[in-house]
């Protein structure tokens, strides 16, 4: 219900915007103003926040929001794979993580592709079209005569360069515009497609799935012992293991 | 103090009173993750394994209780590259939402087929019945189980 509210900063840009109409200059208020970012890149404005392109030609998308069964990692995947142009398997998902990942807030709401999915969606775009500015000038053409198919950007006199050749000139440490326009929804190849989730497998056999599945070095395991009458006085008592 | 267990087809010692239950051991010492704590109380099903063949409730099986018992858990039925038929029947219908039901699902499932490899829809229902799923899910979950004796009559 939270993010239904304006949040902290919302409400303070707001009153901002407020003072600053009393400025003489209208050009200089709007100055102050940072503009408004689709989704979850409004609190989390970073590029490189999003996602990460690797030298073996893959991504790495960082949600800030948790795989709670609702199936968000494979959604998430596919939304960042459509507008990166790279198949599935060649996105990969980085569990969401206090210390690297954008924070998203609550997992609640059902708004995790509203606010994440938007955010990775306009990303990714601007991602792609970062490579491809990058790939013109490897191959000495012009960036809007390129072509994208799984992952290698290719000219139209036969040139070709893979994501992954561009990795290492990518520096995706800057404010995402979304100037990019994400791709029309009647041209998607991989989202709206149902495919088999991601999270199951490893449901279904036992695998690390659930926070409790985490074993970290030197973990011990607590528990409250509680009396079983309430004559008794309540003692506490934790088991080593 | 020491205590034997036969699980998934090895034994292990472990140092332990008698009176823990079997999921503590699972999961803390054995470090298996399939059997989960949902109630504690064997009233939601989520810590289901096989002791003997028979669907047990892990979290109030006592350890000292097993003497000889094999135990099997969900990790001895099959990997994600060798899959059980129900565990592959249950990726195939996309059976799980939050999927910390499943398990004892499965579990309870596997029993049900060793009895009788061929259920109608409605004695699956009757023989997950005490299993319990807040996601919803249960639809699914039948069908899974159908499809899994299906897939286990092609084998």
């Amino acid at each position: 219900m939270n993010l239904m509210m304006p949040t902290r900063r919302e409400f303070t840009a707001g009153l901002g915007s407020i003072i600053v109409s009393f400025s003489l200059d209208p050009k200089l208020a709007f100055a102050q103003q940072a503009a408004k970012l689709p989704g979850s890149l409004a609190e989390n404005r970073m590029l490189d926040a999003w996602i990460r392109v690797n030298a073996d030609g893959s991504a790495t998308i960082f949600p800030g929001k948790v795989e709670l069964g609702q199936g968000i990692t494979t959604a998430l995947t596919q939304i960042a794979a459509e507008e990166l142009d790279l198949p599935l398997a060649r996105v990969r998902v980085l569990t969401t993580d206090t210390t690297r990942s954008p924070n998203e807030g609550f997992t609640s709401g059902s708004q995790s592709i509203e606010y994440g999915g938007t955010a990775l969606r306009f990303a990714g775009a601007e991602v792609r079209a970062i490579l491809l500015d990058l790939a013109a000038k490897r191959l000495g053409v012009a960036a809007d005569t390129l072509t994208v198919a799984d992952g290698t950007v290719a000219s139209a006199d036969g040139g070709k360069v893979g994501y992954g050749e561009l990795a290492a000139a990518v520096d995706l440490h800057r404010e995402v515009t979304a100037n990019i326009a994400p791709k029309p929804p009647a041209t998607h190849k991989i989202v709206g497609k149902s495919i088999s989730r991601f999270d199951i497998p490893k449901k279904v056999t036992g695998g690390v799935a659930y926070v409790q599945d985490m074993r970290l070095p030197g973990m011990v395991h607590g528990r409250i012992v509680r009396p079983h009458v309430r004559a008794l006085s309540s003692t506490a008592s934790m088991r080593r293991r | 103090m020491a205590i034997q267990l036969k699980v998934n087809g090895k034994t292990w010692a472990v140092t332990a009173e008698p009176d823990t239950p079997l999921l503590y051991v699972l999961r803390n010492d054995l470090q298996l993750n399939g059997a989960k704590f949902g109630c504690g109380l064997s009233q939601c099903g989520a810590c289901t394994v096989l002791v003997d063949g028979r669907a047990t409730r892990s979290c109030v099986t006592p350890i000292g209780r097993l003497g000889e018992s094999e135990v099997t858990t969900i990790e001895g039925l099959g990997t994600i590259e060798n899959p059980h038929p129900l565990q592959r029947a249950f990726m195939v219908e996309q059976a799980a939402q939050c999927g910390y039901c499943i398990n004892g699902m499965i579990m309870t499932a596997k029993e049900l087929l060793d009895r009788n490899p061929k259920p109608s829809e409605a004695e699956v229902r009757d023989g997950l019945d005490a299993n319990l799923c807040r996601c919803g899910t249960h639809g699914r979950i039948i069908r899974a189980v159908l499809k899994a004796a299906e897939l286990a009559g092609r084998i």
